[in-house]
């Protein structure tokens, strides 16, 4: 058995670190008959196909390794997917607040998200004027985001009165409509940290948004063996797609087949990674004892069933009428 | 032949154990079916209802198995009313412990899980002197269920806010002088100003003053309550106070159970919590509003069993509101949970404060705003920009309440509407005149509101307070009327040798601004404030003539009483009134010429002056204004 770990993200990110640690810690539970087939953890730096990764982040990774579903920058965006735009009223503070606001998306959430600078790459330099003139104007921004095929657009507003106001708004691009909004004020100066960039992020987001996946990718020598994760029923193999499950988080698994040795390990998935699992299968080579063969258990199947027959008749043709199943005695206890 | 013997003995063996397994499995379940055919029923099960309730020695004044005048038990659907068994009570006498049984006899089985209530019932079945529920219960055939209900009664409770200070007493040797008293009309078992009060609205004798609760009060410094709210399931009291915590009230022997910091400058002044008694909101602004900046504060409480079970702080998630992000700027003083759990904030200037509500300001339209929040998340999925709106509200069936004081109704002659949003908009909204009501209760699709008489201001008319039912299937609202008492204000007339007269000033207008109802819709504990004041524009009280001048002096004055009142729905009728604050708006005494009737401006009575040091007259008050109107068993 095999168990590689995959991880998305680069070499040059501290995640990298995290994730080779995380290797070594992995841990790996298998029945005594599976032990032999123990053979070594991998740690392979690839990107991963992830569950709602935007595409463009995808082809980031894919520098370091190329992704089986990684896009180029300019391939179409689809699903749940967020466009990141400012409207700055003559405000020249917080000039990095749209990239921050980016990023923290991008780490915090399963959404995929294209910034001014993506969205150039797929509609050409003039989209910047394209956004400036559209004012903070919804249904404006809508049409932007439709060409750019995002699900919705985070319009993020700064304007100054005494203090720098901001305002953010999720605007839903087929309605056309804001969805939610949000807005704080700073005073003069004032740094955004990155807690509060988040605090902002959850008050405009529901949960869901904010849960991360990793996967598990399962391979193994026989085909039509069921897979459980958590035991929960997850497919046969051959898997074709890798299972995604929230990360970070423990699971069990278990690939069964009949005349196999069950095969089950215990995983950590950390967000944006791979585990890979090659569930080598054992053959149960003894002979099998009298009570596993099939025609034993016909034959006590039919002789119960003659005996139930039998019990049956004899309850009806012996027994009372059937008692008043509504109602039942009760009683007041007051202590 | 060895291979032509072999499988023949194998074949044999199979019989062998297929003939073994057949007698060994086989024949005791022949016997266990015959048995079961032949022998006697299975036993259907049985329910247990075990019911706790306050023990002694608080049990005469809380627990209603004490209560001489519970004559029955009802066992009840939550939902629908339907009755599960029903039997008589005699109750047991104050100071010994209720321990025995009472048989129901034969009662449907429940295989489903449903919310079940008991009612103690007195007065030929119409009176609930106690109730219980208890959620999600069942009782099928065949088990035995032991179901566990905590009866309370569904007691009212009220707080208070800071005192409201007199700005100067006239002194008479040394003590201030007796023949102003200007507040004897304040009820004295109310004075203090710090106590969460309770009562019993079936009870002759409605201030359980043995019960009133004061919290964080080491050292002698409590504070005044400013919010309170009773669960749904009645076993808890959640108290805010202007200390910045929030505590949890065990209903069984009301006693403070457990409290949390809440960490906040801004003090809470309004509880929310949801039907299912899951989370809690509350609402947190200052008295004035500020009008800029930080204006007020929404917090839910996400985990309301962990906190009332004190295993944790219950996740409070705090959401600012900023003076910059809501127009029109105003605190969230009302909020109610929608039937999709998200929970709907009115954002508005707080009606109480005086001159407010100014309706010549808020009238028209965009005057407050309905935030929708997800308690869970503290996410805005919606707003609403409404009329000037001071209370929101839902029914049963998910229609949408809300209160505007100062936008008149078709058919209405003075400001004031009750808007009804239909859930599922199958219909216009209806609009009812509803003058000088900021709040209302929900009990089932009933509406219960409490204001002024709809009539038109004259210098003649005194106003009186309107009770309001607008019943699940009328038209219109259904309406009692309620005298109001006179405001004295007793005054010296001379200097020198003491001379008083007491000056009566009627009743000028109503405002309902706190109501809470009990779950049988009995009654209702309304927090109303009541305006007295001379008719504006003209001459006012007269008080002297100065002939020699040719002129009188007139004295203009307006001020408010604040008044927690206890009224019976069934009849309409107001079975108490304590006044616990008065507070003067505005005082004037000038001369006016007998020929033209017009005002000179000249000052002519001293305690009205404004340029005398101790202006006893203008801003007189006394007592407090009450708040945190609240009862067990829920309000919508």
């Amino acid at each position: 058995m095999t168990i590689r770990y995959t991880t998305g993200r680069s070499s040059g990110r501290p995640g990298f670190a995290a994730c080779r640690l995380l290797a070594l810690a992995l841990t790996v539970a298998l029945p005594a008959s599976a032990l032999a087939n123990v053979a070594k953890v991998h740690v392979v730096k690839s990107a991963p196909p992830r569950l709602g990764l935007p595409t463009t982040r995808l082809a980031q990774v894919g520098q370091i390794a190329p992704a089986p579903a990684a896009a180029s920058p300019g391939s179409p965006i689809s699903g749940e997917t967020v466009a990141v735009f400012e409207y700055r009223n003559d405000v020249k503070q917080l000039a990095d607040l749209p990239d921050r606001l980016t990023n923290a998306l991008r780490q915090n959430t399963s959404l995929g998200v294209i910034n001014l600078v993506d969205a150039r790459r797929q509609l050409g330099a003039g989209v910047d004027a394209e956004v400036a003139r559209c004012d903070g104007e919804t249904r404006c921004l809508s049409l932007v985001g439709n060409r750019l095929k995002v699900k919705e657009v985070l319009l993020l507003a700064v304007s100054q009165l005494g203090d720098v106001v901001l305002a953010l708004q999720r605007i839903d691009v087929a309605e056309q409509r804001v969805i939610a909004r949000y807005a704080d004020s700073l005073s003069g100066g004032a740094q955004v940290d990155e807690a509060r960039l988040l605090n902002w992020l959850q008050q405009l987001y529901p949960p869901e948004t904010f849960k991360r996946y990793g996967q598990i990718r399962i391979t193994t020598d026989v085909s039509g063996a069921q897979v459980y994760v958590n035991a929960k029923p997850r497919g046969q193999t051959p898997m074709d797609e890798p299972l995604s499950v929230l990360a970070p988080g423990n699971y069990r698994l278990l690939v069964e087949k009949d005349r196999f040795q069950p095969f089950q390990a215990s995983l950590t998935v950390m967000p944006d990674t791979v585990v890979e699992v090659d569930a080598r299968m054992v053959k149960i080579n003894q002979q099998q004892p009298w009570y596993r063969r099939w025609y034993v258990w016909a034959g006590i199947g039919a002789g119960l069933a003659a005996v139930a027959a039998t019990g049956v008749a004899i309850y009806f043709g012996t027994s009372k009428p059937p008692p008043d199943m509504t109602q039942i005695p009760g009683v007041i206890i007051f202590r | 032949m060895w291979h032509a013997v072999a499988p023949r003995r194998l074949r044999l063996n199979r019989s062998l154990q297929a003939a073994s397994l057949f007698l060994g499995l086989g024949m005791p379940l022949v016997l266990g079916a015959l048995a079961t055919g032949c022998g006697s029923t299975p036993s259907p099960g049985q329910v247990r209802f075990t019911v706790h309730t306050t023990p002694p020695p608080d049990d005469a004044l809380l627990s209603p198995l004490t209560d001489a005048r519970v004559t029955a038990i009802d066992l009840r659907d939550a939902e629908t009313d339907a009755i599960f068994g029903h039997s008589r009570f005699d109750p047991t006498p104050a100071g010994t412990a209720p321990m025995f049984e009472l048989p129901l006899g034969s009662i449907q089985v429940q295989p489903d899980k449903r919310d079940l209530r008991m009612l103690a019932l007195g007065a030929a079945g119409q009176q609930v002197l106690g109730l219980a529920l208890q959620r999600a219960m069942s009782w099928p055939y065949g088990s035995t269920a032991e179901i566990t209900l905590e009866l309370r009664r569904p007691l009212f409770f009220f707080g208070g806010n800071p005192q409201l200070i007199a700005p100067y007493m006239p002194m008479d040797g040394g003590s201030p002088a007796p023949y102003f008293a200007p507040n004897q009309q304040l009820y004295a078992p109310l004075r203090d100003e710090k106590k969460l009060r309770v009562i019993d609205p079936n009870s002759i004798n409605p201030l359980l003053s043995a019960y009133d609760q004061t919290f964080d009060s080491a050292g002698g410094n409590a504070l005044p309550v400013t919010a309170a709210a009773g669960t749904f399931d009645g076993q808890s009291l959640l108290v805010a106070n202007l200390s910045g915590k929030l505590h949890v009230v065990d209903t069984l022997k009301l006693e403070d159970q457990n409290s949390i910091a809440l960490n906040d400058t801004l003090p809470v002044q309004s509880v929310v919590i949801d039907p299912m008694d899951k989370t809690a909101t509350l609402l947190l602004y200052n008295k004035p509003p500020a009008t800029s900046g930080r204006v007020g504060r929404v917090i839910f409480i996400r985990d309301l069993p962990a906190l009332r079970s004190r295993l944790s702080d219950g996740r409070p998630l705090g959401v600012d509101i900023d003076a910059s992000v809501v127009s029109p700027i105003g605190t969230p003083i009302s909020a109610a949970y929608a039937p999709d759990g998200l929970i709907d904030v009115v954002v508005a200037l707080p009606p109480v404060q005086l001159r407010q509500p100014d309706c010549s300001g808020l009238g028209g339209l965009s005057k407050s705003v309905i935030l929708r929040y997800d308690p869970e998340t503290g996410m805005i999925s919606g707003q609403t920009s409404l009329p000037y709106t001071t209370a929101v509200a839902y029914t049963e069936a998910g229609d949408q309440v809300l209160v505007q004081p100062c936008t008149k109704a078709p058919d209405g002659t003075r400001v004031g509407q009750v808007v009804i949003h239909k859930r599922d908009n199958s219909a216009a909204d209806r609009v009812l005149p509803a003058p000088g009501t900021a709040d209302l209760a929900v009990v089932g699709n009933a509406l219960i509101a409490m204001g002024s008489d709809d009539v038109q201001s004259a210098q003649g008319t005194t106003m009186r307070a309107t009770v309001r039912i607008l019943e699940a299937n009328a038209t219109n609202w259904a309406t009692s009327q309620i005298d109001l008492p006179l405001w004295q204000v007793p005054y010296q007339v001379t200097l020198g040798i003491p001379h008083a007269v007491d000056v009566l000033f009627a009743p000028t207008d109503v405002l309902a601004y706190g109501i809470a109802v009990t779950p049988d819709r009995a009654r209702a504990l309304v927090l109303m404030r009541v305006l007295h004041q001379t008719f504006p524009g003209a001459a006012g009280l007269f008080l002297y003539s100065d002939p020699g001048n040719n002129r009188n002096c007139w004295v203009q004055w307006a001020g408010y009483t604040y008044h927690v009142m206890l009224v019976n729905l069934q009849s309409g009728a107001r079975e108490q009134d304590y006044i616990v604050g008065v507070q003067n708006q505005s005082c004037s005494a000038t001369f006016r010429s007998n020929s033209t009737g017009i005002d000179s401006g000249v000052s002519c009575f001293n305690p009205c002056k404004s340029t005398d040091p101790n202006p006893y007259l203008i801003g007189y008050q006394d007592g407090y204004i009450p708040s945190a109107p609240s009862v067990l068993f829920g309000r919508r």
